[in-house]
């Protein structure tokens, strides 16, 4: 059986969560690996959540929000870009997979861009595989 | 080197002034090392002392002469060397401590022999003081990354990835690292909240990575490079490579250092609309 | 029973062969530390060891585990008990952490016993390391009743000789143990002199009781970091915390090790924190070491001296010094008394 990979999608409610809604209402096809949550802003997504995803299962998750510029609080998806650049910054530095991790922008006009984005994300995390816990990478070396 | 002498002046004569009630120095410990001292009398005051044992970072202190019910806490002054200075600088920026409370008796500081993160530091006085002791020696030129640093860099991600999961094997979340970041105030930390429970009472590989990362990213732009977490863990665990790893990328990526002053508002405190286009 | 002459070699050898059918947990050496560690070969052991950073207790009484799981079936709720008890051997056990399982038995073998610590228990043999020299300047067994060539709670004990060791069996289990391994018999028994360590006093219960109030504990507080350094390695800390955890379809109930330095330990439903400080909350843990513990106990101190705290602690709070300050302060107390 193939790998299908759980992918978490924090999408913000304003822009990103209604260009999901305008794909489903297009019709517009995506992958049924992504499981939405919609929070109120990207800036809203601690990136601990994104770790708390992994824990709990986990392969991918990605953050959509607003166009920079086009925030609805102004300057929330600002800050979301700095945080997560680091963060993508930090995965890396502990060998984490950055790739299973993702910022985007997707707009409430964009549903078709929201089904690209979303079916591009899954295959990149579909070609990693699994996410693999420490646990595993121990196991591995015995 | 006669900086003791000077502290213990200056220490008696803040106490007797009242000027401050507290002394938040280094006193000789029981085994040949050295150990914090919250000295309160002139007498307490003549056991105060300063030289190259002094790593803790005793801004860490200053967290406990926080207003508590309305009440003001006592004036302090501290024994700060560079790194504890950029410490104090972030604890002012974030309110956590009032800049005006506090008497900072600056050190100039030569390095901690055998101190990981003063290997590659280059700061020899503090960037805020109120007095400062010692003279400054002339600072190195900057070396670059730390050898073990580089090392690791220059691994494949799945190598990086083995190193750490070795590590946090051995991690038994003694929380040292957290307890002696002066940084790490929070009245609850995450990594011990019931209610939502982010991580799970488990003291195995998965839940100390995720503490380790969660800890790694709530210092970014805030570790003042100090190095007093690697030096505490109990278990030999590099946690100061993450640190020192992020603070470098801050550097690169937003020309800036932690607790250079305590004006400038931190990485994560703002934001600049044309930067970082590829999210 | 007789004791046997083990090369080095010839001791490394009989190491290999209780590894093949045993969980052989010795000490490892990871750059500046050593480690009481599962090994996969006899090159691994350090030999040289003086007293390993972590203490033995998680061989027994392990930093997580899980205790059950509870998983629903078709027709009912299952609860299913994890496999405890595999056979495994603990290498070179300085006397010290040997006769701190004493304590920590006396806790969960009383009535009713711990199934996990007893399984553990009862599948473990101790291969003991008697100190013929004092392994560490931290040492301080005798102070609390302990002894460097004590063989309480070994099946073997092993003294050092050149780069060999003279093994002598305790228990039926150590001989059985034992025998595989080769080696000489020794014509005239060894007998271990016991080397000199510095001594400190040891408090009574009524000294201790004399300065609960003393100031001295909320200025130890003032340098205390409020980690677990102290606890967690400490042999006879068994403070735990227990949690249900659901994973993909079941429960599983967690035990992990939890210490009263940390600063939510003592928080009550309330939100009450009876210990709201480091310093009371370094008291209590000094006190129930010296004090809460063998008033329960029989006298049964919860400390075997191996001075792990006082090596670790990264603010130097030294249990040593502690103890003389009690006896100090509480002779003064007394005297002030009777004026």
């Amino acid at each position: 059986m193939e790998f299908e990979p759980r992918i978490v999608g924090f999408l913000c409610n304003w822009c990103s969560y209604a260009g999901a809604d305008l794909a489903g209402t297009s019709r517009i096809s995506y992958p049924p690996n992504i499981r939405i949550i919609r929070v109120p802003c990207s800036g809203r997504v601690d990136p601990m959540l994104a770790m708390k995803a992994f824990g709990e299962g986990a392969d991918g998750v990605i953050v959509l929000g607003c166009h920079p510029g086009d925030c609805h609080y102004s300057e929330g998806n600002y800050h979301a870009r700095r945080r997560l650049h680091l963060f993508h910054r930090l995965l890396e530095f502990f060998g984490l997979e950055k790739e299973r991790f993702r910022l985007d922008w997707v707009s409430a006009s964009e549903g078709a861009r929201f089904a690209e984005v979303v079916a591009h994300f899954t295959e990149q995390v579909r070609r990693l595989g699994p996410r693999i816990r420490p646990e595993a990478v121990l196991e591995d070396e015995r | 080197m006669n900086v003791t002498d000077d502290l213990r002046r200056i220490a008696r004569e803040l106490l007797e002034s009242g000027r401050v009630a507290r002394v938040i120095g280094y006193e000789e410990g029981r085994r040949g090392q050295v150990r914090p001292l919250v000295a309160r009398t002139v007498e307490e005051a003549g056991r105060l002392l300063f030289d190259e044992r002094c790593a803790h970072n005793l801004a860490l202190y200053l967290l406990d002469f926080k207003p508590q019910g309305g009440e003001e806490p006592p004036a302090v002054a501290v024994v700060l060397k560079p790194c504890d200075a950029r410490a104090l600088n972030v604890l002012v920026l974030e309110n956590q401590v009032r800049r005006e409370r506090v008497y900072a008796i600056g050190v100039a500081c030569p390095g901690i022999p055998g101190k990981q993160a003063c290997a590659t530091c280059t700061d020899r006085v503090p960037p805020t003081f109120d007095i400062l002791l010692g003279t400054p020696s002339e600072a190195p030129a900057a070396s670059g990354l730390p050898d073990d640093l580089a090392r690791l860099l220059a691994l494949s991600p799945e190598e990086r990835r083995r190193f750490w999961a070795e590590h946090f094997r051995r991690c038994i979340r003694c929380y040292a690292c957290r307890q002696v970041c002066p940084m790490c105030y929070c009245e609850v930390c995450i990594a011990e909240k019931l209610d939502p429970p982010w991580e799970s009472i488990a003291i195995a590989p998965s839940e100390n990575e995720f503490y380790h990362v969660l800890r790694a990213y709530h210092l970014i732009g805030r570790c003042i490079e100090c190095g007093e977490c690697e030096r505490v863990c109990p278990m030999g665990i590099p946690v100061f490579l993450y640190q020192r790893y992020m603070a470098e990328e801050v550097r690169k990526t937003f020309s800036f250092r932690a607790g250079m002053d305590a004006e400038t508002p931190a990485p994560f405190m703002t934001f600049r609309k044309e930067e970082l286009e590829k999210p | 029973m007789p004791q046997r002459r083990l090369s080095k070699e010839e001791f490394l050898a009989w190491v290999g062969h209780m590894l093949r059918e045993n969980r052989v947990i010795a000490p490892i050496r990871s750059g500046e530390r050593t480690f009481l560690q599962e090994i996969g070969v006899p090159s691994e052991v350090d030999l040289e060891v003086g007293r390993p950073t972590n203490s033995l207790k998680e061989f027994f009484f392990p930093a997580t585990e899980t205790l059950f799981h509870i998983r629903r079936g078709k027709k009912a709720v299952r609860m299913e008990l994890p496999e405890v008890g595999r056979p495994q051997v603990l290498l070179l056990v300085r006397p010290c952490d040997a006769a701190a399982l004493t304590s920590m038995d006396a806790l969960f073998l009383g009535e009713p016993a711990d199934f996990y610590w007893s399984e553990r228990r009862k599948n473990t043999a101790i291969v003991g390391l008697a100190c013929l020299t004092v392994p560490t300047p931290e040492c301080f067994c005798t102070t609390v009743g302990g002894s460097p060539i004590g063989t309480e709670n070994m099946d073997i004990v092993l003294y050092r000789d050149g780069a060999g060791y003279i093994a002598e069996s305790l228990t039926e289990r150590g001989e059985t143990l034992l025998t595989p391994a080769s080696g000489s018999a020794l014509e005239e028994a060894f007998v271990p002199r016991a080397p000199e360590l510095p001594t400190f006093p040891c408090p009574s219960m009524e000294e201790w009781l004399r300065i609960f109030n003393d100031d001295y504990w909320m200025r130890l507080g003032e340098r205390c970091l409020g980690c677990k350094i102290c606890t967690y390695n400490c042999p006879t800390c068994y403070c735990f915390d227990i949690r249900d955890r659901g994973i993909g379809g079941y429960v599983e109930r967690l035990r992990a090790w939890d210490a009263c330095t940390s600063k939510h330990y003592s928080i009550e439903a309330s939100g009450h924190d009876p210990r709201p400080t480091r310093g009371a909350r370094l008291r209590n843990r000094f006190y129930h070491k010296y004090y809460y513990f063998p008033w329960r106990y029989n006298g049964t101190l919860l400390c075997s001296g191996c001075g792990r705290c006082v090596a670790q602690c990264p603010v130097n709070i030294d249990l040593t010094e502690i103890l003389e300050e009690v006896a100090v302060r509480s002779q003064e107390r007394e005297e002030a008394k009777q004026g």
